[in-house]
Formats: structure tokens, sequence, C-alpha cells
């Protein structure tokens, strides 16, 4: 276990902290006593030789020629019969008072052995009763204290009633006052004024070192991690230190009054109080000072303040305050906004304010007010255009923030994220329709390796000599693995005309000339589904763009179509007409099945006017047909009469110079 | 005798090829791959190439461009990608001819015969002038013949008289009235559609797979045009 965790080692510190800190204002005040006593510097002066006796001595002097200049009568008996505080069983000194004669008046001189004689002279106004101290010129400078103001001691002016005092100190002390007090003390001081040095010295360095260990300990616990806080410290620190400065402050004027009042002690207690009282005071400093290390070791102290958590809950309310606003509708704003200035307006304009300088502040905020409505609607207008342009399609366009606060931020932050959800979805359609027209390709490209075998072997097995069904049997073989070839080009080209994958190279086209030529591919085809063409073109070409492979393989679809599901001995209707602006090849034909379906869905891929699968066709005609017709920059439609099959090839007239 | 060299990393088409082409004309060598192909072309003098284009180790077209740096002989390519972007490729990167799978037996044995004839028998002869020819096709104006890969096909005199007409100016686009103006010499009045029909014939005659004609283009929605 480390040191700085063990509680012993703490307590002990702390008691240390007590110790030295008594230990060093003793110490302290003690040298400071025996250095003003002046014992540094000469050897062993008897107490009774002190500056401090005389002083005490004089003192003791003044007051007892106060208290006997005012009851002269019955003093000197009082004292003699033991009664008095100055009797010579309750006070050590021993005195004499004689007058100008030199007789004595009251004593409690008992015979004893003693030391340290002084006398001093006083005179007494018996009007006033008051007694005052008189100087001899050659004993003013040595018994007057320096400290006692001059105007107090009077001139011997004719004052009647003079009389000395004599004071001596007996050896041997029988009463316990502050003579013997003092003359203990300051043996005590004398005898030890060395070694207060030392203890001052010592108990400095104990101080230091136990406040730095405890400073370095604080916070650290036997059996937990980092910094922990005991109960004290989790107080909130600004409440911690109001209390402790609290105590310090109660702690301090019981210093003052005891240092005011220390007379009155005349003991040891004085002084054990005296450094107790320095003691607390230095445990209470310390206590501040580990909570403080404590709270900054385990950082963000300021958390756990009053203050801080005032501010706090300042700014949250400030923060409630803000929501509250920006729950208000933008309309209410707006109105209160301008309720208030024409408030203030009104407000000033009807309690006369309306002097010039009140005309110029109203002209003032008025063009503040219309700058910023031009701000404001330049901002608006710029989310405006990036909304136009993010409708136009436009997505990647993104409307620049700076510069925008409040709702109208809001609304830029919207349009933008709707800009970039578009982008995402369209990149993302982009992608799976270029995926899947290539997973169609390559699966296609796969299946057509064995079909090639699968043809080729059919066609070979066709020609060997084949017994019974055999040959009917090859027959259908082929016709299936034909469909299966159709089946996989077309899914090839469905895919790649659906998703764009073909680029039109567009170039002016006859569509008169096409349908002759479309004819002349077919006619055996029509013929032998036993169908008749009844063509009808306008004189004249009729010339639109389009792409010249792509449209005659619209043809090639649509015709192919009207050979394999019109009705036998149908005609095939043809048509070349003009419409406005624009050329129209309408194929119509008469089915041969029921067509029981919604135009539209025939254009949709594998879907075909039989349910049943029986005729040659993947279902993918119509659906290539409309992809290619539309890449074309054409229109394709169909339309279901009962049994008549009618479609519309639309191209915008391409009108030649 | 010819050596005639099929690569090809399907077996079975392999031997398909081989039956189509075992007329007792051909030797027929077979390769797995392309790594293989290229070596059986520098051991061998090959008169003849089928090559497929997706093959392990080497592909096609990479064989192929290893044949032509010192090789000449006319090089097919048989490929299950039929896109217009494959064709074109294969066609600059050195190829005579491109046939797409599922392919018509036929088509691939008219196709390896037309070949070997430009190679062995057509190559460099001097031409007279009454003499016009556009690829395997010759039209002698002055005998009124016309050969295709060196065959005589029999036309009726206005699908001659067409043909002449389009290989005069090869690439040119002839629009069907302009045909029938010049053909039969009178202004055209709704009857340019039986052109389209002889055209259609003439087509039947001259090409290989008249569906996907190599020298009599439909330039739909415009005309008909010879491509060289």
């Amino acid at each position: 276990m480390k040191l700085t965790e063990s509680l012993w080692a703490k307590i002990t510190a702390v008691f240390l902290v007590f110790f030295a800190t008594v230990g060093f204002a003793l110490g302290t005040a003690g040298s400071i006593a025996a250095n003003e006593l002046g014992l540094y510097v000469d050897v062993d002066i008897p107490y009774v030789e002190s500056a401090s006796y005389r002083n005490r001595a004089a003192a003791f002097a003044g007051g007892l020629a106060w208290d006997y200049y005012n009851d002269r009568d019955s003093f000197a008996r009082t004292v003699e019969q033991g009664y008095s505080q100055y009797s010579a069983g309750n006070t050590n000194i021993v005195f004499t008072i004689r007058d100008d004669t030199g007789a004595v008046c009251a004593t409690n001189d008992t015979g004893r052995a003693a030391t340290g004689e002084l006398t001093f002279r006083f005179a007494g106004d018996p009007l006033t009763h008051r007694v005052r101290r008189v100087y001899d010129d050659g004993e003013a400078s040595e018994t007057a204290p320096k400290a006692e103001p001059k105007d107090t001691l009077i001139a011997d002016d004719g004052l009647s009633d003079r009389f000395t005092v004599t004071v001596s100190l007996p050896v041997e002390k029988t009463v316990a006052d502050k003579f013997l007090f003092e003359h203990n003390l300051y043996r005590t001081i004398n005898r030890g004024k060395h070694r207060l040095l030392w203890l001052c010295g010592a108990s400095a360095l104990t101080l230091t070192i136990a406040v730095v260990f405890l400073f370095c300990a604080a916070g650290h616990h036997a059996g937990r991690e980092g910094i922990t806080l005991n109960p004290l410290d989790r107080l909130p620190y600004d409440l911690y230190l109001c209390l402790l400065g609290l105590i310090t402050m109660m702690l301090l004027l019981a210093g003052v009054w005891l240092a005011e009042n220390i007379e009155t002690f005349y003991n040891i207690y004085g002084i054990i109080l005296g450094v107790a009282l320095a003691g607390v005071l230095a445990l209470t400093a310390l206590a501040a000072g580990l909570t403080t290390a404590t709270r900054f070791k385990a950082g963000g102290w300021w958390r756990n303040t009053i203050l801080w958590r005032l501010l706090r809950l300042l700014a949250k309310l400030c923060i409630a305050a803000a929501k509250c606003v920006s729950a208000v509708a933008l309309q209410w704003r707006v109105a209160l906004l301008v309720g208030a200035f024409l408030f203030c307006f009104w407000f000033f304009a009807m309690h006369g304010a309306w002097d010039q300088e009140f005309q110029i502040v109203v002209i003032g905020l008025g063009l503040i007010a219309v700058t910023l409505c031009c701000l404001t609607a330049a901002r608006f207008g710029r989310v405006v255009r990036g909304g136009q342009a993010i409708a136009g399609g436009q997505i990647d366009e993104k409307i620049e923030l700076k510069g925008l606060h409040g709702s109208l931020r809001g609304l830029a932050e919207d349009l933008n994220s709707i800009g970039d959800g578009l982008s995402i979805a369209v990149e993302d359609r982009i992608k799976s329709e270029r995926l899947k027209t290539e997973l169609i390709t390559n699966v296609s490209h796969d299946i057509k390796t064995p079909l090639t075998s699968l043809i080729n072997y059919v066609d070979l097995l066709k020609k060997e000599p084949l017994e019974g069904n055999a040959a009917e049997y090859a027959d259908i073989l082929e016709k299936h693995a034909n469909r299966l070839k159709k089946l996989t080009v077309d899914l090839i080209e469905a895919s790649k005309a659906a998703t764009g994958n073909i680029q039109a190279e567009l170039v002016p086209v006859d569509l008169c000339e096409l349908v002759d030529q479309a004819l002349a591919e077919y006619d055996e085809r029509l013929a032998q589904s036993r169908v008749t063409p009844v063509v009808t073109v306008p004189d004249g070409p009729r010339t639109v763009l389009a792409d010249s492979k792509l449209i005659w393989r619209v043809l090639d679809n649509l015709l192919s179509n009207a050979a394999k599901y019109s009705q036998e001995g149908t005609r095939l209707y043809i048509d070349v007409l003009d419409r406005g602006e624009q050329v129209v090849l309408a194929i119509k034909n008469i089915s041969r099945e029921r067509l029981n379906i919604d135009p539209a869905e025939l254009t949709e891929r594998f879907v075909r006017g039989d349910s049943a699968r029986h005729t040659e066709g993947s279902g993918l005609g119509l659906n290539i047909a409309k992809s290619l017709t539309e890449i074309q920059n054409g229109r394709l439609t169909i339309e279901i009469d009962g049994d008549l099959f009618k479609t519309e090839l639309v191209f915008d007239r391409l009108i030649t110079q | 005798m010819y050596n005639i060299l099929i690569a090809d990393d399907e077996k079975d088409i392999r031997t398909a090829l081989r039956i189509y082409l075992s007329d007792g004309l051909y030797n027929i060598l077979e390769a797995e791959n392309g790594l293989e192909a290229a070596a059986i072309a520098e051991r061998e003098t090959i008169h003849l190439a089928i090559l497929d284009i997706m093959m392990p180790e080497m592909d096609g077209i990479a064989a192929m461009r290893k044949m032509r740096e010192k090789h000449n002989f006319p090089i097919l390519i048989l490929s299950a990608k039929g896109e217009d972007a494959d064709k074109v490729l294969g066609l600059n990167l050195g190829a005579d001819d491109y046939i797409t799978k599922p392919f018509n037996p036929l088509e691939v044995q008219a196709r390896v015969r037309s070949q070997l004839r430009r190679y062995t028998n057509l190559g460099g002869m001097e031409k007279p002038k009454t003499r016009l020819t556009v690829g395997n096709i010759e039209l002698d104006d002055e005998k009124k013949t016309v050969l295709v890969d060196g065959q005589p096909v029999s036309l009726t005199p206005m699908e001659y008289n067409i043909l002449k007409l389009l290989m005069e100016s090869p690439g040119r686009v002839y629009s069907s009235a302009q045909i029938y103006s010049s053909i039969w010499n009178e202004a055209a009045f709704g009857s340019e559609s039986t052109v389209a029909v002889h055209i259609r014939h003439l087509r039947e005659k001259i090409e290989i797979n008249p569906s996907e004609p190599r020298y009599l283009k439909v330039v739909w929605g415009q005309g008909y045009k010879m491509e060289n």
C-alpha cells in the first residue's frame, strides 16, 4: 500500500500539522517576547530588573495610589486586616505609602526579603479626588514609560496632597498573581530562549513536510483508483470555502479578544488558549487547502460550486426562453417585433419627445430596419433560387449557408438535405440499373454458350436418319432452342434500351420510305400469316429525326407482333399521317386472341396478349419498342378496342428547308 | 486441303464445327485456349482460324493479335458477345469476319468458304475496267454476269441494274425514288415500293445471311447502299 493512501499516515500528518503549528506559534511568540525583553542581548537579567516588571509595577502603583487616595481613612486598616486586594495575603507586591514628611501612611510589608524596589511619587487633588503621578527630573526619564502620553503627566502644580509609593517584589512569592505568572514565564523564557528558536525551526520543518505530504495524498484512498472525493469535498466548493472563512473569522475574532484580554488570565491557560487557537486556525486553513487540492486533482472543480450551478441554471433558462421564442410561429415573432417598434414610436411621439434628436433616432432606426429587410429579402431570394434549382433537377446545387440565420437557415438546410437525398437516390438508381444490365448481359452470354451447342446438335440430329416420332421431336427441340435464342437476344436488348445504354444517332428518316422497306421485308411473313397489308402514305416524304437502325428495330417488333398475333384473313393497316407538327405511323390489326389486358401493361417486360405462352416470342417486343422509341425522342402509344390492336409511333416532323 | 484452326474452350462447340467443316476439303486443328491456338499457328501452316473471344489462359483477341504479328490468314471470330461494340473491336483488331453465337452452321460454312477463296484465289487479281468489285461481289458489265465468291449468281434484269447502280458508287445512299427513276427512267409516283421488294430479292441472292447483310445494306427510312 502506498503511503499516500494510508489513513493512519494522514491522521498522523494532521496531528503533526496541529502540533507543529502549536509549536511554531509557541516558539515564535516566545522568541519574539524574549527578543523584546532583550534576553538575546543581555545575558540573565533578573525579572525585577526587566522593563516588563517596571511597567507592571508602575501600573500597580498607579492603581494603588488611586485606591488609597479615594479611601484614605480606611485603606491602611483594611490592608492591615487582610480584607483588601493589596493585603499581604492577596498580592505578591510589597508596598509602602509615605506622605511628604516620610511618615508611613499604609503598608503591607511584613518584613520579607524583597528585591526590585521602585518608588513612585503621586499628587492628589482633594476637591476632585484625582491622583496624578509626579515625576522629578531625575526619575521621569527612567521610570516613565515612553508610551505614556505627556499630557497625562502633570507638573507639580501645587496640589496639596503629596505622597510616595514604594513597591518591591519579595523573593518568596506566595500569591498566584500576574507578578508570579510573569516572573515564572520570564524565567521560563529566559531559560529556554535558545530552545524556543530550535522549536521554531523544527516545527516549521515538520509543518512543511506534513502539509506537503497531505497535499500530495489528498484525494487518494486505499483500494480506489484515482482521486476520490470525500463527503466534505462533495460540498459545493464556494459554500465550503465560505464556511471555513467564517470559522477563520470567528477564530481570528477570538484571537483578537484573547490578545486584548490576555492580561486577565495571568496564567498558562491564556497561552494554551492562544496556541490552541493558532492550531485550530492552521487546521482550518489545512482543510481549505486539502479540499482545494483534491478538487483540482479530480478536475472540473468549478462544476461543484453554487456559482456555477446558478450560472448553468441561468443558461438553461436562457436556452428555454430562446426555445419558447423559436417555437412561436415566425409571423407572430415578426408581428411582435414590428408591434414593439411601433409602440416605442407611438410612446415617444405621444409623450412629447418629438424633437429633433428623436427624429434622428427614428430615421436611424428606420434605416436600420429597411437595411435589415433588404438583406433578409436578398437572402430569401438566394434560398428561393436554390429551391428552384433543386426543383429544376440540379440536385447537386447547394444553397450557400453563409449569412443565413434562424428560420431561413433551417429552410436552406432542409432544401440542401432534400437535394442530397435526391442525389443519393438518383445515384443509387443509376447504379442499380447499370448493375442489372451488366448482370443480364453476363448471364445472357453464359446462356449463349450451351445454347450454341444445343442448336448445333439438334441440327446435326435432324440430319441423322430418325425413326418413328424422333424427327418430330427433333423439330420441337429446334423450335424451342431457337425461341430460347431469341429470348436471350431480346433480354439484352430490353435491358439496354430500358436503362438508356443505347446511344441514338439521330438522322433524317423518311417514314414513308421506311414503311416501304419494312413491308418489303415482311410481305412473305404476312402472306404466310394470311394477313393483307393496306398502306396509306401521304404524297412526298414525311421526314423525322430518328436513328435509322433503332427505328427499324421498333417497326420490326411491331410488324412481327402483327404477323404473329393477327387473325388470319384480316387486313393490316399501316398509315403515315400528319398530326399538327407531328408525324404518326399507325399500325392496326385484328387480334386472333381476345385482348383483355390493359394497354399500359403490354409494354411492361414479359407481358403478352395471351397469358398462355405458346407462340414464339419473348414478351419483350413491345417493351423494347417503347424504350427504343423514347430513346429517339418519339412516343409509342397502344390502344385496344375490342379485338382491334392499334399502335402509334409519334415523332416530331422535321421541316426541311 | 486447307488447315483450319478452331479455338474454343467448349469441346462440344469445337466438335460441332469439326463436323460441319469436314467435307473433305479441310483439315481441322483444335485448340482449347488462346495460348494453344497461338502455339499451333506458330507450328503449322494455317489457312484460316476460327477464334472464340472468351477463353481461359489467353483470350481470342490477344491470340489474334499475336497471330497477326506474323500471319496474314483470315481470322473469323465466333463469339457469344454480340454487341456492336464487340464486333467493331474485333474487326478493328484484325478479324476478317465476326459471327455471333448461337450461330447458323450454314452461315459458318459459307463464310469460311468465302474467306478461303478470297485468301487463296482473289488476292491481287487484276481487274478489267468493265468489272465492278465490292468485297466478294464482282459484276462484269460486258458479260452481264455477277460472281459472288467466284460463284455465278443469276439475277433478273431489274436486280442486275439496281446492283450495278449501287456498285458504281459504293457507300452512297440511294432512296427508292432515286433508284426507281434511274432504273425505270420514269418518275416514281408511289411505285417505289416495288424497289424495296427487288432489293430484298437481290439481297437474298448475294448475301450469305440476308437478315444481316454484309454488302447490300438497308438504310432504314432513307434508302439503300453498297458497302465495301
